[in-house]
């Protein structure tokens, strides 16, 4: 009998356990209700939600792009406005033939950690950055010297006119030479930026702080908590609800949209740098076919399609890149209009007919049909696609989608193995677009070489080596003029950068470039 | 005994050689060059030259079984490879994620505990009442229910329309309670069900009946009786429900935006992280295997008739 | 047996829903008011009125046409993974429960191996690694589902061999098919196809998981799952879209689950009997 007991206690006190678990339970809930109640004073600092998490401290290699512009600054920067500016160099000058970049930089700053940013730190970083990331970039540098703390001279190769815009990329960015261990490895993520990384829990939440002591004035916010939550709908929801501050409207479809009516809140959005595309696969039928490419343009109605899918995040192609290029664009662009008889009759002329009136085309036998890849993880264009897939079964074409995660996504590119793919553009951010066609898609010798023509490589090696700005500007319209004109891609969008915010934050704008969306919380504060 | 766990830690050996087998055939089973997407990374465009060479120092240059053998070699030193993504090894990446995933199913399973003991002892004592009844009809309902649609709908309720709880993420404990809920109701009413049949049983047995018309109350009864012999089922059944709870926790995790190991895992099978895949796979069927072998050595302590074979048998060595 | 078993109202009910489930499936082109698959940019979210019973989804297809459509989809996947564990599990299952010797411990083994691995990671591993699409979401259920069968199969054969009847044929000389096909399939088969059945209902649960994660059917395909994870970006603002398809998964598994219950009702009392029900049903509570 006294063994009972003695199990009966063992249970009694198990179930006790369970009573105080729930208990405890309950009254968590009951506390963070109270939390809730907006009593607190106005205090400098901002919960943001993120879709992505930092992944690692390196920011030359996979931390994550939009939040490496608020630790760290580079040698010469994009402003929130798309301008080449001073960064940790305050002024620059190239030699006349190119070949010499003399970089004075900047005086009493220091980084996180207390180093102090000289010649030494940034020589060390370029080092280390050539034999890294940066190796494509600085594959020109023959040497760096470092005369005084203060200056900086780089000697290159071959002539580089665009060495100072190269300079700008996140990856670029400095880093103090006592957080970059033998290896080569970030140990931390310490930086001269606006906000100091001081925590970080991974796949959950990130934590800044103001740097006090930041060159070009310390942040009005005092601290930043990211929450990491990948799902757009959940950082809606969670800004609704008030658990977070503020959002990007990355991926967000129909939330923005919503957000828009709520009171509390207040969304800006600014046009960005990156465009969706479409390419054709020029190598096989049946878009080897200019007719059949443009028949595909023609169909599609990007201008009703755009703003009733994807809303306030992007707007109807204009242009080859987005308005962001300004003066690079060409002024008078050859769009393609939407036109579904034009469509159907470059059809037939092409020889594509439905012999069997199974609403899908022929010719000699074979059906048009195509696939269509894209990556699996981007939501606008797995929309869009699904839409393209409609369209393009009214002009008889039959279309099977391919989702694929970007790393594929960028293989079957890279190999040809696709006959419709929708990327967007490249985020390496450039005040001069001249990478996009030499090393990205339209010179015969680029990675990915979607479409090329003796004329096309020869005005852009001409670019490359172009040193007088007008004619820089000349080229890059007729490159673009020249690459419309055969319809080897399709412009989808140009993607808008949007916040969504409680109304008490103010001065927050994002800006141009997607890869620093965050960076106006320089300047915000909470009113 | 000892020798009983002896015989079965030994047979775990050809179980663990086999795991390591399909673990990796699976992966190779991918299309693609880890190498390629490897330096792609790297945001450089990678050369031929700069595959080859970043082949050959992986070793995807060897034959198939050579390179079985290297992987193997390095597991044994515990060493999983390194993520694509983010560069730091992958058993640095698992482990920080470890303890997320625990927490939710701690909780998880201190809710089933709570949930299901009342609910099946009630259940059995009460049989064919409206308790019993409730119980059957939450084991029917929950079992047919996909559980992130009974996820999303706790969302779009408690966290959408009465702004009551978070949405997602990890934090107090408020943040666990719908994923808690999510991943619990269904295994509660299934583990009351079980509790009951095996309470019936017992009470069924001559000897419960007489201690019965002796005037021995219910939860006497149940205590005495019931709970002892009903353990030995449950543990079975949770042993094999655990790989629900770790899988199925994948697919919640992801839900609700929580940062464990299963959301990871998804992510790298998204992302192709080939050996994030491969080291998430092997952990999992670990803890599966040891879970199990655990709890067998745990029912063989519980139940009374093969611990007296035990006994016996031990008895007759000497 | 068969009589007792229309007699159980909750076997009925479950019976009467996978019939209704099924005619709809195979009528689904009769039924639907519009082409499920049609774009509609100036009808998003429109709400149910005559020309679109249930509304229409975020590119202005028919809801009501796509949800009856993807009964075809989510059926017919399920039931073509059905067949196949059910052939691959019950030869090899039978396979070592008959011949038992090395070929039953080598297939025991690998069953062993396999069952090291939680089903559904296992499932998701190999659904993930071919890449999304409705081919390898069925090799990847497949690859799961075979074991159970094989497992059960392999026992039940092992204890009807030993069964009088079977030892005597045995010694009357009948040769191997005779044995198989006489006298042990049709001992094993009402057993085996219960657990078939009942089996169905949580495929369906699995190939909507996996595809709610993606890696199921594409576009434009309607499919409960794919619907559900296409509906996802919405459902705060439009919930009815993830509340059908779901829905629609929930009472197709009520009905397996009705039926289920209803058998352990009947099968549990005499569940000492052979052994065999006993087994079912652990294996099915997993």
């Amino acid at each position: 009998m006294q063994i009972v007991n003695y199990k009966k206690s063992k249970y009694l006190s198990l179930f006790i356990a369970a009573v105080l678990l729930v208990t405890l339970l309950l009254s968590g809930c009951q506390k963070a209700a109270i939390n809730d109640s907006p009593t607190k004073a106005i205090k400098q600092e901002l919960v943001i939600g993120e879709q992505f998490d930092l992944v690692s401290y390196d920011p030359s290699k996979n931390m994550s792009d939009f939040v490496r512009a608020l630790v760290f600054n580079s040698l010469v920067e994009i402003d929130m406005d798309f301008k080449k500016s001073p960064g940790l160099a305050e002024t620059w000058t190239m030699s006349p033939d190119g070949k010499t970049w003399t970089f004075q930089l900047r005086k009493n700053v220091v980084f996180h950690d207390g180093t102090p940013w000289n010649s030494e730190a940034a020589k060390t970083n370029l080092k280390w950055l050539a034999n890294g990331s940066g190796k494509n970039t600085l594959a020109a540098v023959e040497s760096i010297e470092t005369p005084d703390p203060s200056t900086l001279i780089i000697k290159l190769k071959k002539p580089v006119f665009t060495f100072d815009s190269d300079l700008t990329p996140p990856f670029m960015s400095m880093v103090s030479p006592k957080a970059i261990d033998e290896k080569g490895t970030v140990t931390a993520a310490i930086g001269t930026g606006p906000f100091k990384l001081v925590s970080w829990q991974k796949d959950n939440n990130f934590v800044m702080e103001r740097n006090e002591q930041y060159f070009a004035g310390a942040p009005k916010l005092t601290k930043l908590t990211f929450k990491v939550m990948p799902d757009a709908e959940s950082r809606a929801m969670a800004l609704e609800a008030g658990q977070i501050d503020l959002m990007s409207g990355r991926e967000a479809l129909t939330a923005v949209q919503r957000l828009k009516t709520n009171p509390a809140l207040k969304i800006v959005k600014k046009m960005g740098q990156t465009s969706e595309l479409m390419f054709f696969n020029l190598y096989k039928a049946p878009f080897d076919d200019l007719k059949v490419r443009q028949a595909v343009a023609n169909a599609i109605n990007l201008n009703e399609m755009i703003p009733k899918l994807i809303g306030d995040l992007a707007e109807p192609p204009v242009n080859f890149f987005s308005t962001a290029f300004g003066k690079f664009l060409n002024p008078n662009p050859q769009m393609p209009k939407y036109d579904l008889q034009a469509s159907k009759a470059l059809l037939a002329e092409a020889g594509w007919k439905d012999s069997d009136g199974d609403g899908i085309l022929e010719k000699s036998g074979t059906k048009l049909k195509a696939t269509l890849s894209y990556g699996s993880n981007n939501t606008e264009d797995k929309l869009l696609c699904t839409a393209f897939q409609g369209a393009l079964k009214g002009i008889g074409m039959e279309v099977d989608l391919r989702p694929m995660d970007t790393a594929a996504l960028k293989q079957a590119l890279e190999k040809k193995d696709y006959q419709l793919i929708m990327v967007g553009q490249w985020s390496v951010p450039h005040d001069d677009p001249s990478m996009h066609y030499i090393s990205g898609y339209w010179h015969s010798k680029s990675t990915y070489t979607i479409f090329t023509s003796p004329e096309l490589d020869s005005r852009i090696d001409k670019l490359a080596a172009s040193l007088d700005a007008q004619e820089r500007i000349k080229l890059h319209q007729e490159i673009q003029a020249e690459i419309m004109k055969n319809t080897p891609e399709m412009v989808i969008f140009h993607r808008n950068n949007v916040l969504v915010m409680k109304k008490n934050i103010e001065n927050l704008n994002p800006s141009v470039g997607t890869w620093q969306i965050f960076r106006g919380l320089t300047q915000a504060e909470i009113k | 005994m000892k020798s009983y766990v002896f015989k079965r830690l030994l047979q775990l050996i050809p179980v663990l050689l086999g795991v390591s087998v399909v673990t990796f055939t699976l992966i190779h089973l991918a299309p693609g060059d880890p190498a390629h997407f490897m330096l792609q990374k790297t945001g450089a465009e990678p050369t031929k030259e700069a595959l080859q060479a970043l082949r050959h120092e992986m070793g995807l240059d060897l034959p198939i079984w050579q390179q079985y053998l290297r992987w193997c070699e390095q597991i044994l030193q515990l060493n999983l490879g390194i993520s694509i993504k983010s560069g730091d090894t992958v058993l640095k990446e698992l482990l920080d994620r470890l303890p997320a995933t625990l927490e939710l199913a701690a909780s998880s399973l201190a809710f089933v505990v709570l949930v299901a003991f009342p609910l099946g002892i009630f259940s059995a004592m009460y049989k064919g009442r409206w308790i019993d009844q409730l119980s059957r009809a939450m084991a029917i309902v929950f079992g047919a229910m996909p559980r992130f649609w009974l996820g999303l709908l706790f969302i779009y309720f408690f966290a959408v329309k009465f702004h009551v709880l978070p949405v997602a993420g990890r934090g107090d404990a408020v943040h666990l309670l719908l994923p808690t809920l999510t991943l619990g109701l269904g295994m509660s009413a299934n583990y009351a069900r079980l509790l009951r049949t095996s309470l019936l049983e017992v009470f069924s047995q001559e000897y419960v009946r007489a201690a019965r018309a002796r005037g021995v109350k219910p939860g006497q009864l149940v205590i005495n009786y019931g709970l002892k012999n009903a353990l030995v089922p449950i543990l079975t059944a949770f042993g094999m429900s655990l790989g629900q709870l770790l899988g199925g926790s994948a697919i919640i995790e992801t839900v609700f935006s929580w940062p464990g190991i299963g959301k990871f895992a998804l992510e790298s099978i998204m992302n192709r992280d080939y050996m994030v895949v491969q080291g998430y796979a092997l952990l999992m069927a670990l803890i599966f295997v040891v879970v199990n072998l655990c709890i067998d050595v745990a029912c063989m302590l519980l139940d009374p008739k093969t611990k007296k074979l035990q006994v016996k048998q031990a008895g007759g060595g000497k | 047996m068969s009589r007792k078993l229309w007699r159980k109202p909750m076997i009925l009910i479950g019976c009467l829903i996978l019939l209704f489930y099924m005619v709809v499936a195979c009528l689904a082109p009769a039924l639907v008011p519009n082409n499920p698959d049609e774009i509609h940019l100036d009808s998003l979210f429109l709400p149910a009125d005559a020309t679109y019973p249930l509304g229409t989804d975020f590119l202005g297809r028919c809801s009501y046409s796509r949800l009856i459509m993807a009964s075809r989809h989510t059926l017919g996947a399920a039931l073509l993974i059905e067949g196949i564990v059910l052939v691959v599990g019950v030869t090899i299952g039978g396979l070592a429960g008959y011949f038992k010797g090395w070929l039953d411990k080598v297939i025991i083994s690998i069953i062993d191996i396999l069952l090291a691995f939680p089903g559904i990671i296992l499932a998701l591993v190999i659904a993930g690694m071919l890449g999304p699409g409705m081919k390898n979401l069925i090799i990847a259920v497949s690859a799961v589902h075979w074991i159970g069968y094989a497992r059960i199969v392999r026992n039940m054969v092992i204890s009807v061999k030993e069964k009088e009847f079977v030892t005597a044929a045995v010694s009357l000389g009948s040769n191997h098919p005779q044995i198989i096909f006489k006298h042990i399939l049709p001992n094993i088969l009402p057993f085996i196809l219960v657990y078939a059945t009942l089996n169905l209902g949580l495929l369906i649960l699995n190939i909507a998981g996996l595809s709610f994660l993606g890696l199921g059917v594409q576009p434009p395909t309607a499919e409960w799952g794919a619907m559900l994870n296409e509906a996802r970006p919405y459902f705060r603002d439009y919930p009815a879209l993830m509340l059908l398809p779901g829905a629609a998964i929930l009472v197709i598994g009520l009905a397996f689950q009705l039926i289920g219950e209803g058998l352990r009702d009947i099968l549990s009392p005499r569940a000492s009997q052979l052994g065999l029900e006993k087994r079912i049903l652990a294996e099915l509570e997993e």
